[in-house]
């Protein structure tokens, strides 16, 4: 039930707010939540890295996870399981291949063939 | 934060995503950590098994850890003790491979009071992690660059495929008294690949399938082309069948560069693999990651840079591919508890030149803290 509940934040339609078993309490917890992670985080503001706050992104997944399914159900899973980085995807060192299946051997092959002792050395000698 | 005290320097993150590297970093930098809302939102909440599993060999490794997670299991509190090593078994669970508890073990290995000489038993090759082959031919080589060589040695006694497991693996590693600096940033030229193809309860015949489709893609670029076959049988084969293949792809500089594919577990969904199939997809996966390219394979990016930021204190180069998703965490995560930066920079292809030659390099540099290892007295 938690889950429909923090959808319904965001929701504006009624169907849905009439759908999802009546909200409360959730609000409560999403505001503690912040506030000790704001009291948490004071030494690490200097990250150069990138921003990784954490709020923007659960704001963004709520939205992403708006549609509703025949107009009646609301989706609570999470969609875009694949989807690498969140703060509760699968831990994997893994590097996913983004262009999956579309690239054909020839295709990369090409891009790649200075990379063999058979291909092009530039201006480096042979060994 | 009751339970931790009002400690200043607790870090606190949230999510189960990168619970390996938090919790290796606090045990490398003896702060205590503390992680949050783990799968708040889920229909099952809290750490896993395969968590619990790891969380249980962190406690195996170092001495005097005080570990605290809350009821639901939503929030653990970890403050790492003493780096002990010696002697150590472990049960790994099922839900994730052998490589999931791995990777971890071999960051702290080197720092370790004694010695590491691990026996992890569980799946030795699954679908979503590093199998212990790939570590070994990947990993391994890494390592020695850093300076650990005698006494390493990761020794795959018995195999087992998920989801049953079954097999089991010994890892032995030095713990030098301070780490290389490294300068890995030659690539050279790929001069060889070679391959493991491995078939447990399966017909032998499996295995040399996979090398045939393999061979057949990749003999178009090199020649000097081997892909051993393991068949095991018995008990030495573990309790699933499966099947699999890592291929590694060796420069004139000494850089590997891995894939890998497995077979799909038993009782899951979808069709069975096909052996051929699987040999060309950890070809073509092969190509991927020549693509990408760089003096580090994708997957052990993250234990390079750890290694160069905890060297001896002088400069520390590195040429690596794109940087994948769990490195630049593993970054940000670096400047947390150790507060090392690395100075990043893109290195373009030379224009007259145009070597096809994949994706842009990135080279990284940093200059190491000097991480001693205070067991070791001075020679």
């Amino acid at each position: 039930a938690k889950e429909v509940h923090s959808e319904s934040e965001d929701s504006d339609s009624e169907r849905n707010s009439n759908m999802s078993n009546s909200s409360g309490g959730e609000d409560m917890d999403e505001n503690a939540g912040s506030e000790l992670d704001d009291d948490g985080d004071g030494d690490e503001d200097d990250d150069d890295y990138g921003d990784n706050d954490n709020d923007d992104e659960d704001d963004q997944e709520e939205n992403e996870e708006d549609d509703e399914l025949g107009g009646l159900f609301k989706r609570t899973t999470k969609k875009g399981e694949g989807r690498s980085g969140g703060p509760n995807d699968l831990d994997c060192a893994k590097f996913p291949i983004a262009t999956g299946d579309a690239r054909e051997f020839e295709e990369i092959y090409d891009l790649i063939k200075d990379c063999f002792v058979t291909g092009d050395w530039g201006t480096q000698d042979a060994k | 934060m009751a339970s931790s005290g009002s400690h200043s320097h607790v870090l606190t993150y949230e999510g189960c995503n990168f619970l390996r590297q938090r919790l290796v970093l606090a045990t490398l930098s003896n702060r205590p950590v503390k992680i949050k809302k783990i799968r708040h939102k889920d229909t099952n909440p809290g750490v896993q098994d395969f968590e619990a599993s790891f969380i249980r060999l962190l406690d195996r490794v170092t001495n005097g850890s005080r570990i605290e997670v809350n009821e639901t299991g939503t929030t653990v509190y970890y403050q790492p003790g003493l780096l002990h090593g010696g002697k150590i078994e472990h049960d790994c669970n099922e839900q994730r491979a052998i490589g999931y508890y791995l990777e971890a073990l071999i960051c702290l290995a080197p720092f370790t009071k004694e010695p590491l000489h691990a026996t992890l038993r569980g799946v030795t090759n699954n679908q979503v992690d590093a199998s212990v082959d790939y570590l070994k031919a990947t990993c391994l080589p890494l390592l020695q660059q850093f300076g650990l060589i005698a006494n390493l040695d990761l020794k795959i006694t018995k195999r087992g495929a998920a989801p049953g497991g079954g097999g089991e693996v010994i890892f032995t590693c030095p713990n030098p008294r301070k780490l290389k600096p490294v300068k890995i940033t030659d690539f050279g030229k790929i001069k060889r690949i070679r391959g493991w193809a491995f078939a447990t309860r399966v017909s032998p015949q499996t295995a040399n399938r996979i090398v045939e489709s393999a061979r057949g893609v990749l003999n178009r670029c090199l020649t000097d082309i081997y892909i051993y076959t393991d068949h095991r049988k018995g008990p030495l084969g573990g309790k699933s069948p499966g099947f699999g293949l890592t291929l590694v792809a060796e420069t004139t500089t000494g850089v590997m560069l891995g894939s890998e594919a497995m077979s799909r577990p038993q009782g899951a969904d979808g069709e069975p693999t096909v052996p051929e199939d699987l040999g060309k997809g950890a070809s073509k996966l092969l190509f991927e990651e020549i693509y990408r390219g760089g003096c580090v394979d994708s997957v052990n990016q993250s234990l390079a840079l750890l290694f160069m930021a905890l060297g001896d204190q002088d400069v520390s180069k590195a040429v690596l591919g794109p940087l994948s998703p769990y490195t630049i965490q593993f970054l940000r995560h670096l400047q947390d508890f150790f507060k090392v930066m690395f100075k990043i920079e893109t290195l373009k292809a030379e224009e007259d030149t145009e070597l096809c030659t994949g994706a842009d390099k990135i080279q990284l540099t940093c200059i190491g803290v000097g991480y001693t290892n205070l067991s070791k007295k001075t020679s």
